[in-house]
């Protein structure tokens, strides 16, 4: 039996076995109720880390480039596009081993061959290594989703500011307005490493999906600067 | 700042509540933690309800919430719990027993898997999401999806072949 037929009597299998279970109803007020906790416990760490940001900036800083001088791009604005996965009506072929960017660029520092490290399964930080190189992917957020733009860099200090910024957020929800623009993959690698965030690209801020939270920073500005659209 | 239901939220729910529900329970093999699962991951969507409403699929939005949820969750609170396999329904009035117990068969031997195995039976047999869709519901590539998924079959073969073994041993 072929793989593609076990799995469609795997499909018919789970969906007659779950057939017959009655869901509860959704307790709206509850949900209401989660909605509102998480959003006070927002308001309460937006305090604390007010209190911490001397502190925190200091540090992140210490990591990354100085503050003020610019993110460094590698190569002119576009010059990724070889490493981003492509889309094909409009399904955006999410990275894989076999992907471009997994392997070596012909710039310096090392893409790895398992690009996707599972954080969020194994309780590590989104980027557990030291990264050398970021590649950032946009899409356009129609639906086509083609690829709009892309940009690298291998500069040291840049890689570690955007590692930080990823690896510093916490629960920062937020309910703004702004508007969506694209969507945005960068991918992390490097020391025997490799991590892709997602990330959704406003007109004044980025999310890390898929939880919505905000990156803080000039996080979307340097976005900008590697990987510019128009 | 109020909790004003966002538009749309409740008609999206009340379509969708017994698939995500069913999913969930795939995922942690137990109704109530499922129920806790599915409440988690709508105050979340609830929160971004204008962003979620705005995707290109909404259902593979809130898949992926729940999904995400679901990871951390288990890392959270349920470390070291195992689905303790309650029973999911009774046997309805006037169904052939024996179906019955097939698919109970079935949801232990899914409730064996790994939690990522189980989360990719539920996004892809069950939520009907395509591999690329359950790879970014999951946060991983579509090649770690596809050999996840060959694991998974692979183990229910095995569970459930050992399941009708014992079942002929113990036919009189």
């Amino acid at each position: 039996m072929n793989d593609r037929k076990t799995e469609d009597l795997l499909r018919q299998a789970v969906h007659a076995a779950l057939s017959a279970a009655v869901a509860p109803d959704v307790d709206f007020a509850a949900v209401a109720s989660r909605a509102g906790r998480r959003r006070r416990n927002t308001i309460a760490g937006a305090a604390a880390l007010a209190l911490l940001a001397g502190a925190g900036t200091a540090f992140a800083l210490s990591r990354g480039h100085p503050s003020g001088s610019p993110i460094v791009a590698t190569g002119t604005p576009g010059s990724a596009a070889a490493y981003c996965p492509s889309s094909v009506e409009g399904a955006i072929q999410w990275p894989s081993s076999a992907d471009k960017w997994s392997s070596p660029p012909p710039i310096t520092g090392t893409v790895p061959a398992t690009p996707v490290a599972p954080w969020m399964w194994d309780g590590q930080a989104r980027i557990p290594f030291p990264a050398t190189i970021v590649v950032i992917c946009r899409y356009a957020h129609t639906p086509d989703s083609k690829l709009i733009s892309s940009g690298l860099s291998t500069d040291a200090a840049t890689v570690a500011t955007l590692e930080a910024a990823v690896n510093t957020t916490s629960g920062l929800a937020t309910t703004d307005p702004c508007a969506l623009k694209d969507q945005a993959f960068a991918v992390f690698g490097g020391n025997g490493g490799g991590a892709t965030v997602t990330l959704q690209l406003t007109s004044c801020d980025v999310m890390l999906m898929p939880d919505t939270i905000r990156i803080q920073g000039s996080f979307l500005q340097d976005i900008e600067i590697l990987a510019p659209v128009g | 700042m109020g909790l004003r239901e966002p538009a749309g939220f409740r008609e999206y729910v009340e379509a969708r509540q017994t698939a995500l529900w069913r999913a969930a329970y795939l995922m942690v093999g137990d109704r109530h933690l499922a129920q806790d699962l599915v409440q988690t991951a709508l105050a979340r969507a609830w929160r971004n309800w204008e962003r979620v409403a705005r995707a290109e699929d909404v259902d593979a939005y809130v898949y992926r919430i729940l999904a995400n949820v679901f990871a951390s969750s288990w890392r959270r609170r349920w470390r070291g719990e195992l689905p303790s396999g309650d029973a999911l329904l009774d046997t309805p009035a006037g169904e052939d027993g024996a179906a019955w117990e097939d698919r109970m068969i079935l949801l232990a031997a899914v409730r064996l898997l790994p939690r990522r195995q189980r989360a990719v039976i539920a996004l892809r047999y069950y939520l009907d999401q395509t591999e690329s869709q359950t790879a970014q519901a999951l946060g991983c590539s579509v090649g770690t999806v596809k050999s996840q998924a060959a694991k998974a079959l692979a183990s229910l073969r095995v569970q459930l072949s050992a399941d009708t073994d014992q079942a002929a041993e113990t036919t009189p």
